[in-house]
């Protein structure tokens, strides 16, 4: 679908089912990672690519939640696909409220796995998404000087040039200059444009 | 050397005997003094007024000869009246009354005819107070001294004056002891004793300047005790009276004498007989018992005669005794042939050598007699006894032949039952007479008549007890099993053989409540594997499932690559057997099997237990260690019954650790043989540990301290273990929770 390669990590103990998995993968065209143990994989260096990660519960020492909190933790926000061989509620609730996309009881379907896999990456390369998107625009937002920064809180805020110009003591001239800068800077083409980057870096609420 | 012994006793007694027999012979010579025929004197009442208190030496002893004379008189004892006047502690004018009156209320209507008065205490009272008291009947009144003045009176009064013969006594001391240079004179402060002591130092005049003389009374007797126990060498103690000592503390003389005679470092003397005995080597003694005596004659003649005045004797006069103790003598090393002729001797010992002719002659005779009776007695004895234990012997025998409840036979060597008790007919229904009509081994089951007959020839060559068992065919068609001790003497064997039929079928019984127990059990905890027993089923099914998928897609690509799948293929194969393998196990332990007894490697054992309960652990959070031995440790039993208990403390282990933090929650099983024939297992954990208090109720069914718990695991465990000739034990580690560890029997291919 896209051109970057998107990476799935498997974490069981069982040789048996890890091999089983990482093949079922492979064949349905994702690049894998095994790993045996949730310590191993914490040891990873983690390339930078979208991925997700399939994370058996039962493993001796960390288990699968375990894991999972230390990735949240750590900030290595991967999505999470437990699987498990015999599910508890307690178990699913604690995985789905810490942010699993899904919980697979063994044995389980491929549909049901590449299924949730996709989900997982997809989910992954929206967060890739948002996170370059916002450091764009914090990347942008440094570039205005002082008095463009209040122009832009003023204008998403809703005020009219003339508005922004009395509350800044100056002329509409000049907030139209400021305001046509601001625009070329953060890269945007309408008023809609710069709200939305404005809520993005959180401009509006931490300024105002 | 006991026969001999025997018959050493056996002579000393006839010579005992034989010395009785003599002395016997006297005896009659004196009772024949008796008056016999008419007694005059029957109805005659006698008073004595003691002086002083009851237990006075020289009262008891002067009573003594006078009751005895009197009643050799005829004057019963019922007619012999004493009194203890007791009036040397009491002496108050209203003491002297109320005796008065005492008196006079117990004889008022009693007639007496004659009063003997001992001491002039006592005649003085009977002159004075007791004046009133029977006014006119005649008084002897004994031991007066020589001073005494009687008050004027009407009565007919007999008098006895002591005239001591001090100077004989120091005479007969001095020649007993010819080297003696000082003599201690004792004397005591009472009247009597100043009188005595008086009539002492004016005797012994005629020696002094011969001898040193010392008159000890001025000092309490402690003093003079001491002073006794210095005596110098070559000094005697002459003891007169001793009533009262110089601290005014009353005594008897004969208390002093002991006294002295225990502490003195020379012989005492004494001049009355009632000291002899108490320590005093003897003298020329005023006898109270030959006084007693001497005045009860005169009194019997009295009382005789006509009561007139002029026909009776005026004064009752009795000469001293020379008396001497001889074991003083001995003990003084005195020479016996320094005695005076025609002294009384008391407390001689005879020695042998005074008897000597008569005891060799006697103990010549005795023995040969001896020897003769003794060895005809212990014939007939062990005869008879010998034909009186026989006869018990059988009686005894016959008796616990016939009631006793095991079954008791005389077989011969041919085969057949000579004699069979009573408990025969209840155990198998025949009568003796059918069972004696056939071999007995037409009534053994047929499976063990190769094992009787095995036992039978083993009985005959090896002549010692042989046991062995069998079934009986029963008269209702049943075999009864027999457990049997037989020996065989001369051509018969003798067996006794006992009922364990229902004893084994009991014990068959249990094992088999235990095996179901076991199993019910078994199923029990299998409920609480069903989560670690899903999980292992569902890991091969997972595999095996992706893994078929995966080849699916594999060969619908353009250019499948056949060696992935071939490998594919092989994993599926090895996980579903994987899978088959767990249900497999997981149908033993469920099944109801018999009992086997198969060689086994505990290793193994404990791995397979350990392989189905890996997810339970897991999911616990519990880590599992195992430390084998790296040898083979085998031992042979039950493959399921020993997983069962292994599986059992796994799970008590994991149930202690519920509540451990996760990285406490750790299991450690070890396997290792020890070098004395047995191997041992051991469940650690680090839980929360057993209660100490409670160590020994943990294997007790129903014991539990899981809220869960069926309280049968470690009980069902321990019985498991001790079938196989193993045990069990509980202990705390030092560092937290607990270890059961279990030993087991070593099989021999153990050292293979």
């Amino acid at each position: 679908m896209t051109e970057d390669k998107s990476l799935v990590y498997v974490v069981d103990d069982d040789p048996s089912v890890r091999k089983a998995l990482d093949r079922l993968l492979r064949a349905a065209g994702y690049e894998t990672r095994t790993f045996e143990s949730a310590l191993d994989f914490l040891d990873f260096a983690h390339p930078d690519a979208p991925g997700c990660l399939v994370l058996d519960i039962e493993m001796p020492r960390l288990n699968g939640l375990e894991l999972q909190s230390c990735l949240v933790a750590r900030g290595l926000a991967l999505p999470v696909i437990f699987i498990t061989g015999h599910g508890t509620v307690p178990a699913s609730v604690r995985a789905f409220k810490s942010g699993a996309i899904d919980f697979l009881e063994k044995p389980f379907d491929e549909k049901e796995l590449l299924a949730a896999v996709s989900l997982g990456i997809e989910q992954s390369r929206q967060q890739r998404r948002e996170r370059d998107e916002k450091q764009t625009l914090h990347a942008r937002l440094d570039t205005l000087t002082k008095r463009e920064r209040e122009v832009f809180r003023l204008v998403v805020g809703g005020m009219l040039n003339k508005q922004v110009a009395f509350d800044l003591g100056t002329t509409e001239k000049t907030i139209k200059a400021h305001r046509a800068r601001v625009m070329r800077k953060m890269g945007a083409q309408s008023l809609a444009d710069l709200v939305r980057y404005a809520e993005k870096v959180g401009v509006g609420s931490s300024i105002g | 050397m006991s026969t001999e012994r025997r018959i050493g006793a056996m002579a000393v007694c006839y010579s005992v005997s034989l010395l009785m027999l003599f002395t016997a012979g006297f005896f009659p010579a004196l009772g024949c003094a008796q008056d016999q025929g008419q007694n005059p004197l029957e109805d005659k009442n006698i008073l004595i007024l003691n002086a002083f208190e009851s237990n006075v030496p020289a009262f008891e002893k002067n009573n003594e000869g006078l009751s005895a004379a009197l009643q050799s008189g005829g004057i019963a004892i019922r007619n012999q009246f004493f009194e203890n006047l007791d009036l040397r502690r009491n002496s108050s004018p209203e003491y002297l009354k109320l005796v008065t009156e005492l008196i006079r209320q117990r004889y008022g209507n009693r007639e007496i005819d004659f009063i003997f008065t001992l001491y002039p205490e006592a005649l003085l009272f009977l002159l004075n107070e007791g004046r009133t008291i029977f006014p006119h009947v005649p008084i002897m009144a004994l031991y007066l001294p020589k001073t005494f003045k009687a008050p004027k009176t009407e009565r007919h009064i007999i008098p006895h004056i002591v005239m001591p013969d001090l100077k004989r006594t120091l005479a007969i001391a001095l020649k007993l002891a010819p080297k003696t240079k000082r003599v201690y004179v004792v004397s005591g402060t009472y009247p009597m004793d100043k009188w005595l002591e008086d009539r002492a130092r004016q005797d012994f005049k005629a020696w002094e300047g011969r001898l040193e003389f010392q008159y000890l009374s001025e000092q309490p007797l402690e003093e003079i005790l001491a002073a006794v126990s210095g005596a110098v060498p070559d000094s005697i103690v002459f003891l007169t009276a001793f009533g009262q000592d110089a601290a005014g503390k009353y005594r008897t003389t004969v208390e002093v004498a002991k006294q002295l005679s225990r502490v003195s470092k020379a012989p005492v003397f004494g001049i009355l007989d009632v000291l002899l005995g108490a320590g005093i080597v003897g003298g020329s003694l005023i006898s109270f018992e030959y006084i007693g005596t001497e005045a009860g004659k005169m009194a019997l003649k009295i009382l005789r005669g006509p009561q007139q005045k002029e026909n009776t004797p005026a004064i009752l006069e009795a000469r001293q005794l020379d008396m001497f103790d001889w074991r003083q003598i001995k003990r003084w090393n005195l020479s016996e042939s320094a005695l005076p002729g025609g002294s009384i001797i008391v407390n001689r010992e005879f020695s042998l050598w005074d008897l000597k002719y008569y005891i060799i002659g006697a103990l010549a005779f005795i023995l040969a007699q001896s020897f003769l009776i003794v060895s005809l007695l212990t014939q007939k004895r062990r005869r008879s006894s010998a034909e009186a234990s026989l006869r018990r012997k059988s009686e005894e025998l016959d008796q616990f032949f016939n009631v006793s409840l095991d079954l008791l036979c005389i077989a011969n060597t041919e085969g057949y039952f000579q004699l069979l008790n009573p408990a025969w007919e209840s155990a198998l229904g025949y009568t003796r007479e059918e069972l004696m009509s056939k071999r007995f081994v037409d009534f053994v089951h047929p499976d063990d008549v190769e094992r009787t007959r095995r036992a039978i020839s083993t009985l005959k060559s090896q002549g010692k007890v042989v046991h062995f068992d069998n079934r009986y065919l029963g008269k209702d068609g049943a075999y009864r099993w027999l457990e049997w001790s037989s020996v065989l003497a001369g051509d018969l064997i003798y067996a006794a053989a006992r009922d364990v039929t229902n004893r084994l079928r009991a014990e068959a019984e249990a094992g088999q409540r235990r095996d179901e127990l076991a199993h019910v059990t078994r199923i029990a905890s299998m409920g609480e594997l069903t989560t670690s027993l899903a999980h292992e089923i569902n890991q091969p099914l997972t595999a095996i499932l992706s893994n078929a998928e995966a080849a699916q897609r594999f060969l619908s690509m353009a250019a499948p690559d056949i060696g992935e799948v071939r490998q594919i293929l092989e994993d599926i194969i090895r996980d579903d057997k994987r899978a088959g393998d767990v249900v497999r196990k997981v149908r033993a332990l469920v099944r109801k099997d018999k009992l086997s007894h198969e060689p086994l490697d505990l290793r193994q054992v404990i791995q397979e237990v350990v392989d189905l309960i890996r997810g339970e652990l897991i999911q616990q959070g519990i880590s599992t260690t195992i430390e084998s031995s790296p040898h083979m440790v085998m031992i042979r039993g039950d493959r399921i019954q020993l997983q069962q208990v292994i599986l059992n403390l796994i799970l008590n282990s994991a149930a202690a650790m519920r509540n451990s933090p996760p990285n406490q929650r750790r299991i450690t099983i070890k396997t290792s043989t020890s070098g004395n024939g047995s191997v041992k297992a051991s469940v650690t954990d680090f839980g929360t540990g057993v209660d100490e208090n409670n160590i020994e109720r943990l294997f007790e069914p129903f014991y539990t301290t899981k809220p869960e718990g069926l309280g049968m695991g470690l009980s069902i465990s321990q019985t498991i273990i001790n079938t196989h000739g193993g045990s069990m034990e509980v202990s705390n580690n030092p560092y937290g929770g607990a270890t059961v560890s279990f030993n087991l029997p070593s099989s021999r291919e153990d050292q293979s």
